[in-house]
């Protein structure tokens, strides 16, 4: 239970911004908090708040997993950091690069292909996986 | 005027009588309270789910998923180093301040059993 007081303000600031399957566990001295949310915001800020709690995340007590990717068949917005999102041929980095989007472009999620990949395609044609962790619901 | 108010009042006195009886009275009220909970239900059966549920026991990814996945999840940061232990994952290398929170994103999406970060932060 300390680690849930610890993290208390991320906790109640997931449950109030209505984090869906919001899930808090602790076993062997790590707090796992798992959900979905719709909104990149509410990620962020709850990323924020982590870091808040435990400067630079220096702590190696919680993993926070909260997915603010896009669902198969709407759309998505690159949110790299600030470079080009790569499209490539199948799911992987290893995978040959097909093309390009940009910091910021709406694409359409075609496909969750797994966890970390999805089929995207963008308005100007392009279509091919991309890495789900830059796509952020739109 | 007084006849009628009086009326009234017998007629209120004995509502109340009859309200305060433990008759068969008593079933059609708490029947109608079941039936107006139940039609809260949607309404409350939504909390259970929501805050600081517990759930399962916490699943963790196996070593080399996590060691091929990494790859991946690491690709955009170059001077990352990470490595894997019994579901742990240590992070080592330099990397921007800007930077660290998009990387641990990526790698606590990937269900390890911890995250050690070693990094330097410049």
């Amino acid at each position: 239970m300390a680690l849930q007081d610890k993290y208390k303000e991320l906790i109640d600031a997931a449950t109030t911004a209505g984090v869906n399957n919001l899930q808090v566990r602790e076993q062997n001295n790590v707090l796992y908090i798992d959900g979905t949310t719709t909104s990149g915001a509410v990620k962020d800020n709850l990323w924020n708040i982590y870091n808040k709690i435990d400067p630079d995340y220096r702590s190696g007590d919680l993993v926070l997993n909260i997915d603010a990717s896009a669902a198969a068949g709407t759309k998505a917005k690159v949110t790299t950091q600030s470079s080009n999102l790569n499209i490539r041929k199948g799911p992987g980095t290893d995978q040959e690069i097909v093309g390009k989007a940009a910091h910021g472009e709406v694409v359409n999620v075609i496909s969750k292909a797994n966890d970390q990949w999805s089929l995207i395609r963008t308005n100007s044609g392009v279509e091919g996986y991309a890495y789900t962790q830059y796509l952020t619901q739109a | 005027m007084k006849k009628l108010s009086f009326k009234l009042l017998l007629a209120a006195a004995s509502f109340v009588a009859v309200s305060y009886l433990p008759a068969c009275k008593s079933n059609t009220t708490s029947d109608a309270n079941a039936d107006s909970a139940a039609a809260q239900l949607p309404d409350t059966t939504v909390m259970p789910d929501q805050p600081a549920a517990t759930g399962g026991p916490v699943t963790v990814s196996p070593d080399d998923s996590l060691t091929n996945n990494l790859k991946d999840a690491t690709k955009a940061f170059p001077g990352v180093t990470a490595t894997v232990n019994n579901g742990e994952v240590t992070l080592t290398g330099t990397i921007s301040r800007d930077k660290l929170p998009q990387l641990l994103q990526n790698v606590n999406a990937l269900h390890p059993k911890k995250v050690n970060n070693n990094l330097t932060i410049q």
